[in-house]
């Protein structure tokens, strides 16, 4: 999910999947999604069942999925929301229900996932995957037992001035508010001086505040602990095996990616095909080896790649504390930016 | 009859330039004076809100509080685009001078060279420079190869490797310009300066330096502006610990969802620098009043 | 009228040179010695031995790419001889760069600075050599007076005409009383009767300051009215170098003798004269009776030049060349008898 990533790859996908599956006249398919986040064969695959024919266009931030569709000038069938999007687009009215529930392998998605606070009785949505925001650092540099989130908001010496945050003033305070055991979305005042106070006090051991190259970084030692999404650091793991994933005892973030119908798609009856064709657990699977992330799917792990099946960092423990992040009002995020500017000064 | 046909001629160029500069300034200075809505985007009622932000942020407790932080960040941001546009002169000067003074063959090269960065992807060049100044990147492998350092020197993330980063970025909006003005000037009156006892510090200064400035206003507008606005840069080389007035526009347009803070930034930049081009134009009409 | 005044300006390069007085005086003002210029293969200079008296007017004279621009542009320093030596006052100036030399250039396009006004022009190489402010302001106003452009000190050279950006060339190069004032081609650009008016103004611009010009031209006549002395070139080398008159009465070879003026050129054995050639200029050859004469032909054209006529005439010894005043009644075809005084030939060494 590195911005740089999904730029050079998502040229090549977009010119693979523009050149396969054309002749069926079964029509056509238009999916709006993340850079790198669209399996090329699985979107073959579709092809060759369905005889729809599939075209990706890619973006690289919710926000720019909500300008687009605000815009009006859309025509895609399917997108895909991060979970506190889904909120936002409904009460837009930029999606349409497609009333999944009545979908026939609706009971294919685990009882957990099913009617999620920001979708209920999934009107609008089914879950695409899901994964957790933590910190991942080298147990090579820092060779202490870790269980806190505080390590790396007053690190010590060993990784002072070489840890990453993320780019984004939203995630960064998600968590932060996650450590300080404060609720989501907030605006008490107290507790946002609380939070900037651990930012302050942390930016001196902060290489960087980017969400990209994240992998990278990791993988080359540029950084050695990291704010990052759980797929992201199973990828540097990959390349670094003395990496690993913190399930801090504070609990951490977690995000769910949805499909979802735009409004005025022109073709509902394609995008419910879909809908329908990521609840099998072997397509569901296929995506979650391509992407690098846990589906709502049961069985779909029958079907994943064992190498990322069965990585650490995949799934939380049972029983570890996560938080969706929602979306949040205009005051929280006024109050976050001011935090996030004051921050970079 | 000719005044009709002239306007006609210039039609197309008028409507590309309105089309492509003036349209995306009356937008963003529409929405500086609009309300933010909820999820991003702009809606009624009209509002200064925005222009007063600059000065006056809310505090968390939601009261009106003097701030000089977006001051401050503007005034970064002008500093470091002043130096870039600096650096890129006293390279880019030489640069064009030594191209000019090839023989035409080895022109086209070199002019090609110059251009070459253009067919690639700036966030994948400036992205190049981050592998090569990391602390596992090439210039400390060099560095460490060669015994000068034992270990990694921090070159990344900090206001060098921003500058760095929009000096290299820019430097050919500023060859360019300037080896089309020094292209045109007549060699013999280099050699007449010569021959009028001037010496090279001279001749550059009372001969060539004029003669280029088209040229060099030119490209110190062209550099000077877009890396004003800059935000891969500071983002990827500064590491994102220092905002600049680029990642700040970026940022209310996106997470901050304040897109009318976001326009009214814009707008008072563009002012600025429109404002710069305007004195500029002025100073630069009558180019023999210079030596009077 | 103003002059040029000989007054020394305060620049480095006048001081590192000695003065023309303190120069020996056997010591030419300039003195080129066996100089030599290549371009890579292009052999323009060979063995140049030439030498540029004080108060002179000498005129580089020849074809086109004879190797004029290139001797003139080492005297000003913009190259520098690959073999030779250059000696100004007695000094080897061949490294020094122009703006070491006492000396000037008018150069052919003239090369104003567009960007100065022409006070600015003017005044440019007097800054450059340090002058005072006030001094240079009226050192302009002179020069300026003296080519005739009193009220033109605020234009900008691209609002004068062909002329006056001639004259503010030669004023910018007189200004700081240069030893050596190079001209190359300055009037080639001018139409006929400008050309005329300021060849006079240059042989009097030139006899007023007593400054030393080196012009090149490959116009005969011009080289013939304005020059004290003329070396005349070919293919980098000079064939002749002497007065005008000397030139023109008594041209060593055929080049020289073809290149200025017209001549009859006839083997030396038809005229009973030991040698090569020898040339008889036309306007001396007078058309006689063919019963006493001592040559006999058939005139094979007539051309009418006004005053004059110019006859062609067939001879046993070639064609032969005849100018004679008026136009009397010669015709095609009939017999002519063409005589010449003995001192009208001049043997020619090829
Ligand atoms: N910079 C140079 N590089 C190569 N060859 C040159 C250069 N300058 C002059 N030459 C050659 O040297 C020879 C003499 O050139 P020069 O310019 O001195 O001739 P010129 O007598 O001034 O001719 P013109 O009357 O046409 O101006 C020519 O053959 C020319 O091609
Ligand atoms: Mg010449």
């Amino acid at each position: 999910m590195t911005r740089f990533g999904k730029i050079v790859l998502g040229a090549a996908f977009g010119l693979a999947l523009g050149a396969q599956a054309q002749a069926q006249s079964k029509g056509e398919l238009h999916i709006y999604n993340w850079t790198d986040y669209t399996s090329p064969e699985l979107m073959k695959k579709f092809s060759e069942e369905t005889g729809i024919k599939v075209t990706v266009d890619t973006y690289d931030s919710n926000e720019t999925l909500l300008a687009k569709l605000k815009s009006g000038a859309a025509g895609y069938d399917i997108a895909v929301a991060s979970h506190d999007f889904v909120q936002i687009l409904s009460r837009e009215g930029l999606i349409q229900k497609v009333h999944a529930a009545k979908f026939p392998d609706y009971g294919n998605l685990k009882k957990e996932w099913q009617s999620p606070a920001w979708d209920p009785g999934n009107e609008y949505s089914i879950p695409y995957d899901w994964g957790t925001t933590s910190f991942g650092y080298d147990t090579a540099v820092y060779t202490k037992p870790v269980d806190s989130l505080k390590t790396f908001y007053d690190p010590p010496a060993e990784l002072k001035g070489k840890i990453g945050m993320f780019g984004s003033p939203t995630e960064v305070m998600s968590l932060v508010l996650v450590y300080l055991g404060k609720p989501q979305c907030n605006s008490n005042p107290a507790d946002l001086k609380e939070a900037a106070a651990v930012l302050e006090k942390q930016k001196p051991s902060v290489k960087l505040y980017n969400s990209d190259g994240i992998q990278d970084r990791m993988a080359s030692g540029e950084t050695v602990a990291h704010q990052v999404w759980s797929g992201d650091f199973r990828r540097a793991r990959a390349q670094r095996a003395s990496l690993k994933y913190l399930f801090a005892k504070e609990g951490g973030i977690a995000w769910m990616d949805n499909i979802v119908v735009p409004a005025h798609a022109p073709n509902l009856e394609n995008a419910k095909i879909f809908m329908q064709f990521m609840l099998k657990p072997e397509n569901s699977g296929m995506h979650s080896t391509f992407a690098g992330y846990p589906t709502a799917v049961t069985g779909a792990e029958k079907f994943t790649d064992p190498a990322v099946a069965t990585a650490p960092e995949y799934l939380p423990p049972k029983g570890w504390k996560y938080t969706f992040a929602p979306s949040c009002d205009e005051k929280a995020i006024r109050a976050y930016d001011r935090i996030w500017t004051k921050l970079r000064q | 009859m000719t005044r009709l046909r002239s306007l006609l001629l210039m039609a197309p160029s008028l409507l590309t330039i309105g089309i492509f500069m003036a349209v995306p300034m009356l937008v963003a200075l529409a929405y500086s004076f609009m309300t933010s809505s909820p999820y991003g985007g702009v809606q009624m009622p009209f509002s200064v809100g925005a222009y007063i932000q600059i000065l006056y942020d809310e505090d968390f407790d939601g009261t009106l509080a003097f701030t000089t932080d977006y001051l401050m960040i503007i005034g970064r941001s002008v500093v470091l685009a002043g130096l870039t546009t600096a650096a890129c002169l006293a390279v880019a000067f030489p640069t064009a001078w030594f191209i000019v003074c090839r023989a035409p063959r080895q022109r086209q090269l070199l002019l090609f060279l110059v251009s070459l960065p253009f067919w690639i992807n700036t966030l994948i060049r400036t992205y190049c420079w981050v592998l090569l100044l990391r602390d596992e990147g090439l210039v400390n492998h060099l560095l460490e190869g060669a015994g000068v350092t034992d270990e990694p020197v921090t070159l990344l993330y900090n206001d060098g490797a921003i500058l760095l980063g929009l000096i290299y970025t820019f430097l050919p909006f500023m060859v360019l310009p300037i080896y089309s003005t020094l292209e045109r000037v007549d060699h013999r009156l280099i050699e007449a300066a010569y021959d009028l006892y001037a010496n090279r510090r001279l001749v550059f200064r009372r001969i060539l330096w004029p003669l280029a400035r088209p040229g060099v206003a030119a490209g110190a507008l062209l550099v000077f502006a877009p890396a004003l606005g800059s935000f891969l840069a500071p983002d990827l080389l500064g590491g994102g610990r220092k905002l600049l007035i680029g990642s700040l526009i970026q940022l209310e347009f996106t997470s901050g969802r304040n897109w009318p803070f976001g326009s009214a930034i814009a707008v008072l930049v563009s002012t600025g620098v429109l404002i710069a081009m305007l004195i500029q134009a002025r100073r630069g009409r009558p180019p023999s009043e210079l030596h009077a | 009228m103003t002059t040029v005044s000989a007054r020394p300006a305060p620049q480095a390069a006048r001081s590192y040179l000695k003065a023309p007085g303190a120069a020996a005086s056997t010591e030419p003002l300039v003195a080129i010695r066996g100089v030599s210029m290549s371009f890579g293969p292009v052999k323009a200079l060979i063995d140049i031995n030439l030498d540029i008296e004080n108060h002179e007017f000498l005129t580089l004279l020849g074809p086109s790419g004879c190797g004029k621009t290139t001797l003139l542009r080492l005297l000003g320093g913009f190259e520098h001889p690959t073999a030779g030596e250059i000696r100004l006052n007695g000094q080897d100036v061949a490294p020094l760069p122009p703006q070491q030399r006492p000396i000037n250039t008018v150069f052919q396009n003239y090369a104003l600075f567009p960007h100065m006004t022409v006070a600015g022009n003017v005044g440019f190489g007097l800054e450059m050599s340090g002058w005072r402010k006030p001094d240079i302001a009226g050192r302009v106003e002179q020069m300026l007076a003296m080519v005739r452009l009193a009220d033109y000190g605020n234009r900008r050279p691209d609002q004068l005409s062909g002329g006056q950006q001639q004259r503010v060339a030669l004023a910018r190069a007189l200004a700081p009383s240069p030893q050596l004032l190079l001209l190359d081609e300055p009037l080639s650009a001018l139409d006929q009767k400008l050309r005329k008016e300021m060849q006079i103004e240059l042989k009097r611009l030139q006899k007023e300051s007593g400054i030393s010009f080196v012009l090149v031209t490959h116009d005969q006549e011009e080289a013939l009215t304005m020059s004290d002395r003329i070396a005349v070139m070919s293919a980098g080398r000079i064939l002749q170098l002497g007065a005008p008159a000397e030139i023109y009465d008594r041209p060593v070879n055929r080049f020289v003798a073809g290149f200025i003026g017209e001549a009859n050129i006839l083997p030396a054995a038809a005229l009973g004269r030991s040698g090569g050639s020898v040339a008889v200029r036309p306007e001396r050859v007078s058309v006689v009776e063919p019963g006493a004469a001592r040559h006999r032909g058939t005139v094979a054209s007539i051309q009418y030049l006004g005053s004059d006529t110019l006859l062609e005439v067939d001879t046993p010894a070639g064609m032969q060349r005849a100018r004679v005043r008026g136009s009397a009644g010669y015709e095609v075809g009939g017999t002519v008898g063409l005589d010449w005084p003995g001192d009208a030939e001049v043997e020619l060494q090829d």
